[in-house]
């Protein structure tokens, strides 16, 4: 099980893809906005960040859904090193910055995550433009702010119960992060009529 | 709103109401329905509460209390599956869709500070 889809060769897909056309949208946006913040994804880092995801779900969800797995999606992101930033050629490394970053993306990467998860054709799809009430949207921003970084370590097998404790109580500490952006982004996600994009 | 809890035999599963209606939730509201019901059952009752992400299971001490809350599926949110992607049929105009939520979260970001900044 991936964050996205099932086997891991097609999560580390979806993965990329969902963050690469968020990227491609990022660059867009530089351009029509005037920012210059550039970015972009280590792709070596997905599979390892596709395991993490997939551990925490296995661990924590019996049966995941959609909305459990894009808010996977999310946390993950929000918490990890996925991307090398720089600002006119130099690497942005302060911690609010990329922060503020991850919170604009993290609409596109939900938005982008939908386009995996449609309904029947016939019943429209999903759209998600992000949260739509200022106080819930602050808390939400504020949440995102607050996730602790993920850290991706090699197993010291001398202390494997030390490690496996510790394993154990990331996982819960993630999933409750899962479940809480899952309570922010469900009222915001719409079943509207139609095709997603024309 | 007022609520109220109601009691059936040790033996049976018990049912959260709310005046008397069965509580209706989504699972993301649960855990305040746990809450609620250590609160107006005695939380010493209570030995352990296990969460699944499709029920809450509150297992009392004595076993005499037992109940068991079942979520509804979101209202306006039917199943959806993982489906591969083949080729996506307008990329330029989801980039565009992206571009748009991205501004909007930009601009909620306008004035956002957080407490401890």
């Amino acid at each position: 099980m991936g964050i996205l889809a099932e086997s891991s060769e097609d999560d580390v897909k979806a993965l990329t893809w969902v963050i690469q056309v968020s990227l491609k949208a990022w660059a867009d946006y530089c351009v029509s906005s005037g920012e210059t913040l550039q970015v972009d994804l280590n792709e070596q880092f997905v599979g390892d960040f596709s395991s993490a995801g997939d551990k925490v779900l296995k661990a924590e969800f019996k049966d995941p859904n959609w909305i459990d797995r894009i808010a996977t999606l999310v946390v993950v992101v929000n918490c990890s090193t996925l991307f090398r930033m720089s600002r006119n050629g130099k690497p942005v490394r302060d911690i609010r910055e990329r922060r503020e970053f991850l919170s604009k993306i993290t609409t596109a990467f939900v938005q982008a995550a939908l386009y995996y998860y449609q309904p029947d054709k016939t019943q429209g799809h999903y759209v998600f433009e992000g949260i739509g009430n200022d106080a819930i949207r602050h808390r939400f921003f504020s949440f995102l702010e607050r996730l602790d970084s993920i850290e991706i370590t090699t197993i010291q097998p001398s202390n494997p119960d030390k490690r496996s404790e510790k394993e154990i109580h990331a996982m819960r500490v993630i999933s409750r992060d899962v479940i809480s952006v899952v309570n922010f982004l469900t009222p915001d996600i719409k079943l509207v009529p139609g095709k997603l994009v024309e | 709103m007022s609520s109220t809890l109601k009691r059936q035999l040790p033996t049976q599963k018990r049912t959260l109401t709310m005046s008397g209606t069965p509580i209706s939730l989504s699972r993301y509201a649960l855990p305040a329905v746990a809450k609620e019901f250590i609160n107006k059952t005695k939380s010493k009752d209570i030995m352990s509460v296990r969460k699944t992400t499709t029920s809450i299971l509150l297992k009392p001490a004595n076993d005499a209390l037992h109940a068991e809350v079942r979520p509804i599926q979101a209202p306006g949110l039917p199943k959806a599956h993982f489906n591969p992607l083949k080729k996506v049929a307008n990329e330029r105009a989801l980039v565009k869709l992206l571009v748009e939520s991205i501004s909007k979260s930009a601009a909620g970001l306008v004035g956002f500070q957080t407490c401890g900044k």
